[in-house]
């Protein structure tokens, strides 16, 4: 029952889904591009003057990399406490039916890992860590 | 007769000491096995807050509430969540059905939860079905019924699990009169025949006719008790109608 719970929740937050992943993925996209500058071809080809002030560059793109983690770290809270919210009322029947919070954390948990499947097959590799990240804190806002 | 429900001294405060809000101001009641009670009272008038606390979604300020010998002020986390489980059964005015699930499976996730056997969920649903005449529509799902078939879906979702208490908010609030009346005459029927105890809170006349016994609130206090006795359901109809104009004070609106 549970299973088929988590399927059918799936099928119809569907939408809900898609823009919760769009939004991690153009984030993540963006972090992926500012870690990885330095270690870009072109990067490598320059002549020594310029290396200099590259090297400058990254320095200080090392600190700003750090505040777009944090600011990422805030818009994947902010996305999932969006889904959770969404849902707010169909967790509440599930506890008037008297569901533990266990529960209620399974089905989401089971969700998350169809969801994550799909996301495989997509092989995206950036979205695994996404949804190790989704996991724990669904489980730690409830 | 056994108690069910008992109400002792509950107290609800909302706000802060310089703005305090009494919605339950002292309640005492009892209710006992087998009876169907209806809460009347205008709106802001704190039945529901007490419905609420009644049914653990809401904590009393003060005193407390005992069902079934247990007392639901103190309980809390998986214990909240067994008695829940075990012992009351919701009604809502908006029914509250998942709109995932067939009207089958969203009578029998009640009983899922307990993790009570398959082939029992199945004759269960079957047997409560047939009772609130639902059995043709258990394939569909929630939103391909009427409102009347969807609250008749909820109430037996709150009743199969043969509760103690079943709890209903308004649950007439969404249905045209024709519903209304076939959802009281099933609640009857749940009453007298099943025997559940039902606690119902309504601002319908009407509605609340069907019950054996009607408290009356007001402003957070017990203003006035009806039992219906021996009476049809027509005169205890009319007798609501009076106290109703008492508690209103406006005559105008009764005709």
């Amino acid at each position: 029952m549970l299973f088929k719970l988590s399927i059918q929740n799936m099928k119809k937050s569907i939408k809900d889904y898609v823009i919760y992943f769009l939004t991690l993925v153009l984030g993540v996209a963006i972090f992926y591009m500012f870690n990885s500058l330095d270690s870009q071809e072109a990067m490598l080809q320059v002549s020594q003057s310029t290396r200099n002030i590259i090297k400058l560059m990254i320095g200080i793109l090392g600190f700003v990399s750090v505040f777009v983690a944090v600011v990422l770290g805030l818009l994947i809270v902010y996305a999932n406490n969006f889904l959770i919210n969404r849902r707010k009322k169909e967790f509440g029947i599930y506890m008037t039916l008297g569901m533990s919070k266990r529960q209620i954390s399974k089905i989401i948990l089971l969700e998350t890992i169809f969801v994550g499947i799909i996301s495989l097959a997509a092989r995206t590799y950036n979205w695994c860590i996404c949804i190790t990240i989704y996991v724990y804190i669904s489980c730690k806002t409830l | 007769m056994e108690n069910i429900l008992e109400v002792q001294n509950a107290e609800k405060y909302y706000g802060n000491k310089s703005n305090l809000t009494k919605a339950i101001n002292n309640i005492s009641f009892t209710v006992a096995k087998g009876e169907f009670l209806g809460i009347m009272g205008a709106s802001g008038s704190g039945k529901t807050t007490l419905l609420n606390c009644i049914s653990t979604i809401d904590k009393v300020t003060s005193g407390h509430i005992i069902v079934d010998g247990e007392d639901i002020t103190r309980l809390k986390g998986n214990k909240l969540n067994k008695f829940r489980r075990e012992k009351l059964g919701f009604i809502f005015q908006d029914f509250n059905l998942l709109d995932t699930l067939t009207c089958y499976e969203n009578i029998a996730i009640a009983l899922t939860i307990q993790k009570v056997n398959v082939k029992e969920i199945d004759k269960k649903v079957k047997l409560i079905a047939e009772k609130l005449e639902i059995k043709d529509i258990l394939k569909k799902y929630p939103y391909q019924v009427s409102g009347g078939q969807k609250q008749r879906v909820a109430s037996a979702r709150a009743i199969i699990t043969n509760p103690k208490l079943v709890l209903a908010d308004e649950p007439t609030g969404a249905l045209d009169s024709k519903s209304a009346r076939q959802l009281l005459e099933n609640f009857e029927y749940l009453n007298k025949k099943l025997e559940a105890t039902i606690l119902m809170v309504t601002h319908d006349a009407f509605t609340a006719s069907y019950a054996n016994r009607i408290l009356f609130i007001k402003d957070g206090k017990i203003f006035n008790e009806l039992i219906k006795g021996a009476d049809t359901r027509k005169q205890f109809f009319e007798k609501i109608i009076e106290v109703q104009t008492l508690l209103g004070g406006d005559l105008n609106n009764v005709i």
